[in-house]
């Protein structure tokens, strides 16, 4: 057939792989399509899995195995790349490649302040919580399976970290409050460092690198490895930020962050230490610091180069993890995935509202619907999958890994597809009101546009001018008739008129310079202040969500 | 234990969402006891957390623009119901400066407002927001009243 060549086994490995991800970009745009135009209404990451769990199923299942040769081409060559995939060590690239820099992506963007403002309930699940959890797994685990305690615990550790993608995406659609994106993300990027660090410690103990528990060799090893990475992470945010704030050329400074995301990974592993947490908190450092201080253009394109990787790292990752997924193994091991399933529900639930409850008593409240959504949001993906693929060969590794898979595949499932009708059930969306704030704003400047339309024809002599004034007035009224029904959009009129004012400052600066009414050096100046000013609104903007008054007492 | 306010209503907004709820509170107020009215709008690029020296510039200059023009507005707010309201933009501390203001113009009561957030109970800070509350009376002497700005 046509294709065949593609696929000859003289074809060298890296052409094959090339192919590889050529198809799973193929298929990642395919699926995207078919939800942006509304075909299926499914959260995009869990079209991925299934879709990838579809192809790998075609070779799996014996009855549709018969059936291959008859159908859609590329199935013929899913056995191929299953082979591929295979031979590649997933785990390292699953971590390394992809989920370093989704890490550092979402790092980058977490804002330190509201972060800041809810980081003892964000300490408390990620840190004890995973802690407790793993335990808790560990525990029921070892009670219903063959594997033994280390072990176990070992399984609670991985399973604990959460991917919070599916939900964050529905978060963006439904208009959710910032406070609880910012408490399921900011978890989610601690817990995912904490949770392998936890890993290692019980799995070291499994195999006998370490001989028994010791308390303060355990908590020496942990402050090494997450305290370690989180210092190491701070040193090249900082570092990475000498070098942003003396450069002034939008592609070094986006090559500057993808090394800090990439290398920052390798930097701490080489020295033992957490890997994730050093992205993440190289992340934040820089999303708090300089990247505010970065000119327009080199913002622009930061966040378009981090939203195209994202997307990118995303659709492999997850189509990965439905390729990956033989369902004959999980239907063998279905009584070990079914308590695996149990026992993260179980350690879900006491860790959140064991932990809310206590941030309460220390002064940081967690409203119930948040406690529910925290709950069932708790995703697991990327990491737990490549945490237990690392396992190798070990007794009740491939245990293990079903179990993994199992609990991946129903949380993405059954909690990813119901979440968005619990956070609506509890009243947590606000899109509602946000959709009609917006579609107020967007009348009313839709009318002022079209008022400056009018001067614009009058003054070019298309229009008489009892006309023009008259169309005015009906404008005027017609905008003054929304800002009295909506004076909530005043704050909205009042920055988009400042923003506007300032681009057009900008573009008489530009004119004034090439009439050459003034210098070089004095147009860059003047140019690089206006940028200034147009860049603060978005943290004016945002600061509007802090309340004046906390700590202004001093 | 709230007394009779002998001296301007003062109104501090920060140009939130629901500042005009505030304002329109304090004119509705400043109608019925036919006081006189000042909006206080505090610049404070503290509140956009670090900033390098450039944009300590750019953020001053630009919340002082904001709060002129915000304060204008509900000047003009309050002309239209038949309030006379001055106004006043500063910069610096914002428990200082208030308090500055309040002994200025011998002010007898402070509107503050707080926004509750639906979908969460109870509201961000808000131990914060009393405690700078008794504090700026502790300090002047002045009546402060906070207003829930529930938003709709």
């Amino acid at each position: 057939m046509w294709f065949k060549p593609f696929f000859q086994e003289t074809q060298p490995e890296f052409i094959q792989i090339e192919i590889v991800f050529l198809i799973f970009i193929l298929i990642s745009t395919l699926v995207a399509i078919a939800i942006r135009v509304r075909k299926i209404k499914l959260p995009y990451t869990v079209a991925l899995v299934l879709v990838g769990l579809g192809l790998s199923a075609i070779n799996d299942i014996p009855l549709l195995a018969e059936f291959r040769a008859f159908l859609f081409p590329v199935t013929q060559q899913t056995e191929q790349i299953q082979t591929l995939i295979s031979s590649v060590s997933i785990e390292e690239v699953v971590l390394a490649l992809f989920v370093a820099p989704l890490v550092f992506e979402a790092s980058l963007h977490l804002n330190w302040n509201h972060l800041r403002k809810d980081l003892l309930p964000v300490l408390l699940l990620a840190v004890p919580g995973v802690l407790v959890a793993s335990f808790i797994v560990g525990w029921i685990i070892a009670r219903t399976t063959e594997i033994p305690i280390e072990l176990a615990v070992a399984f609670g550790a991985l399973i604990s970290a959460t991917d919070p993608v599916a939900v964050i995406a529905f978060f963006r659609s439904l208009g959710v409050s910032k406070r609880l994106a910012i408490l399921v993300e900011g978890e989610s990027l601690i817990n995912d460092g904490i949770s392998m660090v936890i890993f290692l410690i019980a799995l070291d103990m499994s195999t006998g690198a370490i001989a028994s528990f010791n308390l303060w060799q355990t908590l020496g090893i942990f402050l090494q490895e997450a305290g370690g990475g989180i210092l190491i992470g701070l040193a090249l945010g900082a570092l990475a930020g000498t070098f942003l704030s003396r450069l002034d050329d939008h592609l070094i400074e986006t090559t500057v962050t993808m090394t800090v995301a990439f290398g920052g990974y390798v930097v701490a592993t080489q020295l033992h230490t957490s890997g994730i947490l050093a992205v993440v908190a190289a992340g934040v450092y820089l999303g708090s610091t300089s990247l505010h201080n970065v000119s327009p253009t080199t913002r622009i394109a930061l966040d378009n180069f981090w939203e195209f990787l994202n997307f990118i790292a995303n659709s492999v990752l997850f189509l990965l993890i439905g390729l990956r997924i033989h369902l004959m193994d999980l239907w063998q091991n279905l009584l070990p995935i079914s308590f695996a399933i149990l026992a993260i529900l179980v350690s879900r639930g006491v860790v959140v509202y064991a932990m809310s409850d206590l941030s309460t008593r220390l002064g940081k409240a967690i409203p119930l619907p948040f406690r529910h959504v925290m709950f069932w949001g708790g995703l697991r993906g990327a990491v737990s999958l490549a945490l237990a693929l690392s396992l190798g060969r070990i007794p009740h590794a491939s245990t293990i890994q079903a179990m993994t898979f199992g609990v991946v595949l129903f949380t993405l499932i059954a909690q990813g597809l119901t979440i968005e009708g619990l956070i609506k059930k509890l009243n947590l969306s606000e899109i509602t009101q946000q959709a009609e704030t917006q579609r107020r704003l967007a009348n009313l400047l839709v009318s002022r546009a079209e008022k400056q339309e009018l001067a614009r024809l009058y003054h070019e002599g298309m229009l008489a001018e009892s006309i023009w004034q008259a169309l005015s007035q009906v404008s005027d009224t017609e905008t003054l008739t929304i800002l009295e029904r909506n004076p909530e959009l005043e704050q909205n009129i009042l920055i988009e008129t400042r923003r506007e004012m300032l681009r057009s400052g900008r573009v008489a600066l530009g004119e004034i310079f090439r009439r050459n009414s003034i210098s070089e050096e004095v147009y860059q100046d003047e140019l690089a202040k206006l940028d200034e000013r147009i860049q603060i609104w978005d943290r004016i903007e945002d600061s509007f969500d802090t309340l004046p008054y906390n700590g202004a007492t001093s | 234990m709230s007394r009779e306010p002998t001296g301007p209503i003062v109104c501090a907004t920060r140009g939130g969402k629901a500042s005009h709820i505030l304002q329109a509170k304090a004119i509705q107020l400043a109608r019925v006891e036919g006081k006189p009215l000042v909006f206080v709008y505090i610049v404070s690029p503290g509140n956009l957390g670090a900033l390098s020296e450039k944009s300590k510039e750019a953020a001053q200059a630009e919340l002082t623009w904001f709060g002129h023009a915000l304060l204008k507005v509900a000047q003009l707010r309050a002309q239209r119901a038949g309030v006379k309201a001055d106004t006043i933009v500063r910069q610096g501390n914002v428990r200082v400066q208030i308090e500055e203001v309040l002994r200025e113009k011998g002010a007898g009561l402070l509107l503050l407002g707080a926004s509750r957030q639906r979908g969460s109970t109870p509201t961000f800070d808000e131990d914060a927001l009393t405690q700078f509350a008794r504090q700026v009376e502790q300090d002047t002497g002045v009546e402060v009243r906070i207003i829930a700005l529930d938003e709709a």
